[in-house]
């Protein structure tokens, strides 16, 4: 077997070469208005909004700054542009159910039209009802009507009194009532005088007073009937009034909206109500005059009006799109329950809260009605209700206005039902990936309301079309935002720190996020520096601050590994220890670092145990991995015997985990060293995982894992020795960082690209694995030959004691 | 003391009360007038000797004036009946003066109301009273009928509460009373109040004269007034001009060689306006 050949550094990095680009500066460049990389969630958008029928929304998924919310906002903009502005809605009193308002469609821009006539109808009806019942005409008629009655009970009265006085009676009045007294010259005749009259006068007089007493007793008995009579003709009066008032004025507005189909129905009950509550009106006009007018405070003013009975002839204009250009596209920042389908509002009145229909408030399904709403999956899922509120209203097709306290139960006040507006709208949900497969999952309804799955990628392939392509972009991007155009150079350093965040040096990161912020940071760089454009350098300058802002922890790890706290040797050999690589994430920023990885074997039953799994701390896939290797030790080289080893494996000084198999080939070449009891070199770092085959599997990193090697061996001085061992299979995902590129390059550190376990423990070890002859013999000194031999020791040993076992009991 | 000295002030008001609605307007345009004047105000309630007579008549009865359900009167009765009256006009008394900080006094009589009152206002500057009681009727109250005959002071008879800024209208002749007249119409003028002059006069000479003399009361006084002459008023007619002319407070001399007593009880009784009767 050929020894490995380490890497050399052009396949470190791929490098964009800027001299290729046809421009200096992307200020030349054209707008790039498309989406870059993303055919299928343009076509999946593009079907979702030609799509017609019920449930064909959409739900965009894709990792947070993959443009989700731009793409979809922008495509619904174009196509809204396109399409015809919805109507206007509006809410009016209902005449036969005040708890019910009543919700009238009117042509876009009527609404705003239609509010103000009636608001200057309910003006000009102040003023045209109190000059008509200010009129001498009205007030004729009334007092003609008054004065009837009034003359009426007067003409009763008189006559008693009449028929008294002729008696010598007089008719006198107490707090209480009406008496007969005698009198004498117009005053009472003192009850001594009256004892002393003769006795049949006093007699008659008292016939006198009981007969009058009876007649009185009739007239006041009328007197109730007479003012129901004259109240019931004063309401006539001001209903014919209030009649020919209101005529000229609805007249106009009748045929104005003729063509609206529930205006003129709408104006009709107006009309009908307004006559039928003409002395409402009397009240308000008469009670504001007087000589406190002055000194009524603005705020009772304010009131008076609020509670005016006229004011439930105004009309709340509950969406107006008299401004609105095309089809409205609205994006709901915070889809809480209320602000989807609107509330209605409560006004304090004499000490409770009172609704009505000028308090009803639209929701965003009301504003996007007839258009698109865009909504962030999360945030509507976090909203109690909200969710449940979104699909009921998609498949009702209408937005039904529940109060959330009525719906619960904990209001019991006089609440709303306003009229249920019929709903028309394209919604898009922005989510993860995770989160549309839940809905999809766990909500049956989920699937049916959002037949369209709008994917995003997060990466697009290196090609030198896609480069050029994404060099408009990114001018597109530094043009949108007002940075500085970048010069080819610049451009060239971000595609390849793009194919760094893809981790791929065949792929670009197309995070829009990501990029952007790159930008805008090489911007401020280039400000530092006093630069025209930006150049790769303050590219460089804004990722070099990036990291450092970010390293503290990767910081203090190195100081640990190089202060000795954490053990970790990059010279010599050593049995049974080698330098695994682990990647550790925070946040945004990855790094990674050697971690010691150790094996000890001893005579057992055949299992190899994972210590950090014994005490918990190591994940599933990595147990796998240890599984996957004592599997591959047992198939290899104990097929016909039984495998009689205990071996245990652990990472040193790890405290907080081990998780994935990456380290899996570095623990086999551990405990093949072990076995075989042959030194590992330290100066070399491994990662990969390994299959039952003994084949080695890429893992992810790889970037990052070989720097966090090459940094401490560079703060320690390199020696010429070191290296580190990589699946072949991640070579293509190589975009290192330039100190390991020229390293590489000197001589003085390599990169092994490793196929099998074999190809690893000859790098490591420096002698040759050795290839099984058809017995399954290997080369003598062979490390293979090696471990056979070890192992083929400890199963016979333990043959041996288990027979001496045997032996003992009989 | 000439008649223009003589109201030159007024210190005492003195308001009639009956607890009928008009007898407490009458109440609120005197606190009003006596906060303006920083005069006293003297509140006074009658109880009605006729009234508590009544009840010694065996057959005396009282007909309910809403309910028409015959009760026996009992001068017990009746007796509390004026007290819890007094008792509670007081109190509203109390309140309103209360909000104007007056000086004030009630007072409870027993008696004939026109007597009572009269011989109560002899300290006075000004009676204030409403035009009917609470019988509510269109008619004169019989009160009302004697002080137009009988007040020997200016004496104010109302229907409402006045509202500022309305028009004052006053009769002016060549008489004592008449340049009383316009010098209490002059006093109590709100500013910049409308303000017509009637002149009384037989010819226009006269009429022109008296003119300027009401010209030269009220010119220094910033008064801007209109003036119309009467030569010849009924009271049908002098009734309807304050309507014709929307004026709120008349103001006219009472022992006017112009128009006789009936004139001036149909005048007070017919119009819905204030009128101020000057002797």
């Amino acid at each position: 077997m050929a020894t490995v050949k380490s890497l050399t550094h052009g396949d470190l990095y791929q490098h964009t070469d800027p001299g290729l680009f046809s421009f200096q500066t992307t200020e030349e460049l054209a707008d790039f208005s498309e989406i870059i990389g993303q055919p299928r969630a343009v076509q999946a958008i593009q079907f979702s909004i030609g799509m017609d029928k019920d449930g064909y929304n959409l739900f965009a998924l894709g990792p947070s700054g993959s443009g989700k919310r731009s793409l979809v906002t922008h495509s619904f903009e174009q196509q809204a542009k396109l399409e015809p502005i919805p109507d206007d809605w509006c809410y009016v009193y209902n005449f036969e159910q005040e708890h019910k308002p009543n919700a009238i469609r009117l042509p876009a821009g009527k609404g705003t039209e239609f509010q103000h006539d009636m608001s200057q109808f309910v003006e000009e009806l102040r003023t045209t009802l109190s000059s008509a019942f200010d009129s001498d005409e009205y007030r004729a008629r009334r007092q003609v009507v008054e004065e009837e009655i009034q003359e009426r009970h007067e003409k009763a009265l008189e006559e008693i009194t009449a028929r008294a006085k002729d008696h010598s009676l007089a008719l006198l009045r107490t707090p209480g009532g009406l008496v007969f007294a005698p009198v004498r010259d117009g005053e009472v005749l003192p009850p001594e005088e009256f004892q002393k009259l003769p006795e049949e006068v006093r007699q008659s007089m008292e016939t006198n007073v009981a007969e009058l007493q009876a007649q009185l007793q009739k007239v006041l008995l009328m007197v109730p009937a007479w003012q129901r009579e004259m109240r019931h003709r004063l309401r006539g009066l001001n209903q014919e009034i209030t009649t020919i008032a209101v005529n000229g004025l609805m007249n106009e507005l009748q045929l104005k909206y003729t063509d609206v189909p529930e205006v003129p129905g709408y104006l009709d009950a107006v009309q009908r109500d307004i006559v039928a509550h003409a002395s409402n009106f009397l009240e308000i006009d008469q009670s504001p005059a007087g000589e406190t007018e002055s000194a009524v405070p603005a705020m009772t003013d304010r009131n008076r009006r609020e509670l005016s009975p006229l004011r439930r002839y105004e009309v709340n204009l509950f969406v107006d799109h008299h401004a609105s250009q095309g089809a409205p596209v609205i994006y709901e920042d915070n889809p809480t329950y209320q602000n989807l389908i609107g509330r209605v509002e409560h006004m304090a009145h004499m000490g409770a809260l009172v609704a009505d229909f000028t308090l009803v408030r639209p929701g965003s399904l009301h504003l996007a009605n007839g258009g698109y709403l865009i909504l962030d999956a999360r945030k509507v899922l976090l909203q109690p209700y909200a969710w449940d509120a979104l699909k009921r209203s998609l498949e009702s097709r209408q937005v039904r206005l529940d109060s959330l306290g009525q719906m619960l139960g904990l209001v019991s006040t006089v609440s709303l039902e306003p009229e249920p507006i019929p709903l028309n709208v394209k919604v898009a949900l922005l989510g993860d990936r995770q989160l549309y497969y839940l809905l999809s999952e766990l909500d049956p309804e989920f699937d049916e309301l959002f037949k369209v799955q709008m994917e995003f990628d997060d990466q697009m392939s290196r090609s030198s079309e896609n480069e050029e392509l994404y060099a408009r972009v990114i001018g597109s991007l530094a043009r949108k935002e007002h940075l500085r155009p970048l010069d080819r150079a610049a451009v060239a350093r971000m595609i390849e720190h793009s194919a760094r965040l893809a981790s791929d040096a065949q792929k670009l990161s197309i995070r829009v996020k990501d990029i952007i912020d790159l930008l805008r940071e090489g911007d401020y760089w280039a400000g530092e520096q006093g630069n025209h454009n930006i150049h790769a350098t303050d590219l460089q300058n804004a990722i070099d601050a990036q990291i450092f802002r970010a390293d503290r922890l990767r910081e203090r790890y190195q100081e640990n590994i190089l202060r000795e706290t954490i053990m970790i040797t990059t010279d010599g050999s050593q049995v049974g220890q080698v330098n695994g690589l682990s990647v550790i994430q925070m946040g945004n920023f990855t790094f990674g670092i050697p971690s010691r990885i150790t094996a000890r074997v001893r005579r057992g039953k055949g299992e190899v145990v994972n210590i950090d799994r014994e005490v918990e701390l190591s994940g599933p896939i990595h147990s796998k991995g240890v599984l996957i290797l004592s599997s591959f030790l047992g198939a290899r080289y104990a097929a016909e015997t039984p495998l009689s080893l205990s071996a245990s494996l652990v990472f040193e000084q790890s405290y907080s985990g081990v998780e994935g198999d990456s380290a899996s080939s570095a623990e086999l070449y551990a405990l093949l060293s072990a076995l075989a009891e042959l030194p590992i070199r330290q100066s070399l770092a491994v990662t990969g995982s390994v299959n039952q085959h003994g084949q080695v599997q890429a893992i992810g990193g790889v970037n990052e894992k070989i720097e966090g090697f090459f940094d401490i061996c560079n703060s320690r001085g390199l020696t010429g020795e070191q290296g580190v061992l990589i699946p072949i299979s991640n070579v293509k995902h190589l975009m290192l960082k330039k100190e390991v590129i020229d390293a590489v390059a000197a001589g003085k550190f390599y990169i092994f690209p490793i196929t099998t376990i074999d190809q690893g423990i000859e790098v490591l070890t420096g002698i040759p694995a050795g290839e099984a002859d058809e017995n399954g013999k290997y080369p003598e000194n062979s490390v293979n030959a090696r471990v056979q031999a070890r192992l083929a020791k400890l199963a016979e040993k333990n043959e041996g004691k288990e027979n001496d076992e045997k032996e003992d009991a009989t | 003391m000439s008649a223009t000295e003589r109201i030159k002030d007024i210190q005492r008001i003195l308001v009639a009360l009956d607890a009928s609605p008009q007898s407490l307007a009458a109440l609120e345009v005197a606190a009003e007038l006596a906060a303006k004047y920083e005069a006293e105000l003297i509140a006074v309630f009658v109880e009605d000797i006729n009234l508590v007579r009544l009840a010694e008549f065996p057959f005396a009865q009282e007909i309910g004036n809403f309910s028409a359900i015959s009760r026996q009167l009992e001068s017990q009765h009746i007796e509390r009946e004026l007290r819890a009256h007094a008792r509670w006009v007081e109190r509203i008394t109390a309140t309103i003066a209360k909000r104007t900080n007056l000086r004030w006094s009630f007072h409870t009589t027993r008696g004939a109301i026109p007597g009572e009152l009269l011989s109560a206002a002899l300290e006075s500057d000004l009676i204030i009273l409403g035009k009917t009681g609470w019988s509510g009727h269109r008619q004169l109250g019989s009160t009302a009928r004697s002080l137009v005959v009988q007040a020997p002071l200016p004496t104010l008879f109302l229907k409402r509460s006045l509202r500022s800024g309305v028009p004052v209208m006053v009769a002016f002749e060549d008489s004592p009373s008449g340049r009383k007249a316009l010098a209490i119409a002059r006093l109590l003028r709100l500013s910049d109040n409308p303000f017509t002059v009637l002149v009384l006069a037989t010819d226009l000479e006269e009429a022109n004269r008296l003119q300027s003399e009401a010209q030269s009361m009220l010119e220094p006084a910033g008064i801007l007034a209109s003036y119309r002459w009467l030569s010849d008023m009924d009271g049908q007619k002098l009734a309807r001009l304050p309507r014709l002319e929307g004026c709120e407070v008349m103001v006219l001399p009472a022992d006017s060689q112009f128009f006789s007593e009936d004139i001036l009880l149909s005048m007070v009784n017919e119009t819905d306006c204030a009128v101020l009767l000057v002797r």
